[in-house]
């Protein structure tokens, strides 16, 4: 090895760089989860304030009795509603299954499917950029962007057809997170890395389908 | 819509196209989990700095230079440099990174084999461009003692970057 020619070349090693994906997701939940928890707190904050501005209504010492009667029956009925829905718990049993519309979530894969690879095959556009269709990075970005909008309506469209399922809709947002990565990468200029974040794409449109069969629904990506 | 939200909103239009220029630039110079950290206070500070102040716009150099201040206090803490390191402290030029290179994981592999203080001084010296009497009065040595431990890093680095390549 020639020191200087190292040496030199180490100058290379200062460019850009994707960290791991796990760090990613954390360090956008911590930073942009933050952003809905902050929303959150400034619309009770708004609440409390409108509140506050509220005269307080004298009542009469014959209404104060009732209020405290009905405040003891809607305190009782809570606990009655609270122990029932700790007993449904513990049955083990999942209720947002049943609430699947079937002919939607069929829809929804067909729009998806319709959308997201336009008019190449999913193998073509999942299994790489090595077709010529995809070889340079404009059509790629052009590609994954369009994946990465069919992504989201895909997950929005299953969410209005009943499928709360946490693990499917996980692996769903794990799909759009290496569609954001890929196109990270071709931005990066390094169409390679891209590739392997759009197949891991493919991995979990693949988990997706276990996920929907599980939930008894046919094939449909 | 509060400063809170606007901040986290704007910082997350630049997100995906800062990370892997402060991640990579973090990368170069310590190990994977201190570029982890490093990054993350990089952008926990950018969310700061815009909720102080929603008219600013942060740029790459702003984000570069917040990471390489980041990692200088690393190196203050772990390698007991006194506080001389300020010297160091200067804007991160805005020119963009050299292109990818394929020997440029195996140099990274190697450079992570390096002690701390052998590859603070090669990517001072040869990435950041310092001279060795920048880097002599930032560490409080004397150049003489610099340009021997630059020496030693240069020959650390060569042997650690044959053993990856073997």
């Amino acid at each position: 090895v020639n020191e200087l020619e190292l040496l030199d070349a180490l100058k290379s090693v200062d460019r850009n760089r994707l960290p791991r994906p796990e760090f990613d997701a954390a360090l956008r939940g911590e930073l942009f989860e933050q952003k809905s928890r902050t929303a959150r707190r400034d619309t009770d904050d708004a609440e409390i304030v409108d509140l506050a501005t509220f005269e307080p209504i004298k009542l009469r010492p014959k209404t104060r009795v009732t209020r405290r009667v009905v405040l003891i029956g809607v305190a009782a009925a809570l606990v009655v509603i609270i122990g029932a829905s700790v007993a449904l718990r513990k049955g083990g049993g999942h209720p947002q299954v049943s609430t699947v519309s079937k002919p939607s979530v069929a829809n929804a894969c067909q729009t998806f499917a319709a959308t997201a690879f336009s008019g190449l095959t999913r193998a073509q556009l999942l299994g790489g950029f090595n077709n010529s269709a995809l070889s340079d990075s404009g059509t790629a970005r052009k590609r994954v962007e369009t994946l990465s909008t069919a992504l989201s309506a895909f997950r929005t469209n299953l969410e209005s057809a009943g499928v709360h399922d946490n693990a499917t809709l996980a692996t769903l947002d794990a799909a759009q997170g290496f569609a954001t990565r890929a196109l990270s990468m071709i931005n990066a200029g390094s169409l390679g890395a891209a590739a392997d974040s759009v197949k891991e794409i493919g991995t979990q449109l693949e988990a997706t389908q276990r996920d929907l069969t599980r939930l008894g629904i046919a094939s449909c990506l | 819509m509060s400063v809170s939200v606007d901040a986290a909103q704007r910082l997350e239009a630049v997100y995906s196209e800062m990370l892997p220029a402060v991640f990579g630039f973090a990368r170069s110079r310590v190990s994977e989990a201190d570029a982890e950290d490093v990054t993350a206070e990089v952008f926990r500070a950018a969310l700061q700095r815009l909720r102080a102040d929603p008219s600013i716009k942060l740029t790459r150099s702003w984000f570069l230079t917040v990471a390489r201040n980041l990692i200088i206090d690393g190196w203050r803490r772990r390698m007991r440099w006194d506080g001389r390191l300020e010297l160091l402290r200067r804007d991160v030029e805005v020119e963009p990174f050299r292109s990818s290179d394929t020997n440029a994981d195996r140099l990274l592999d190697a450079l992570d084999r390096l002690s701390a203080d052998h590859r603070a001084v090669l990517i001072l010296r040869y990435v950041d461009g310092c001279s060795s009497k920048e880097i002599s009065e930032a560490i409080g040595r004397s150049p003489r003692a610099v340009d021997s431990l630059i020496a030693r890093a240069r020959e650390a680095f060569t042997t650690s970057f044959e053993e990856v390549s073997a």
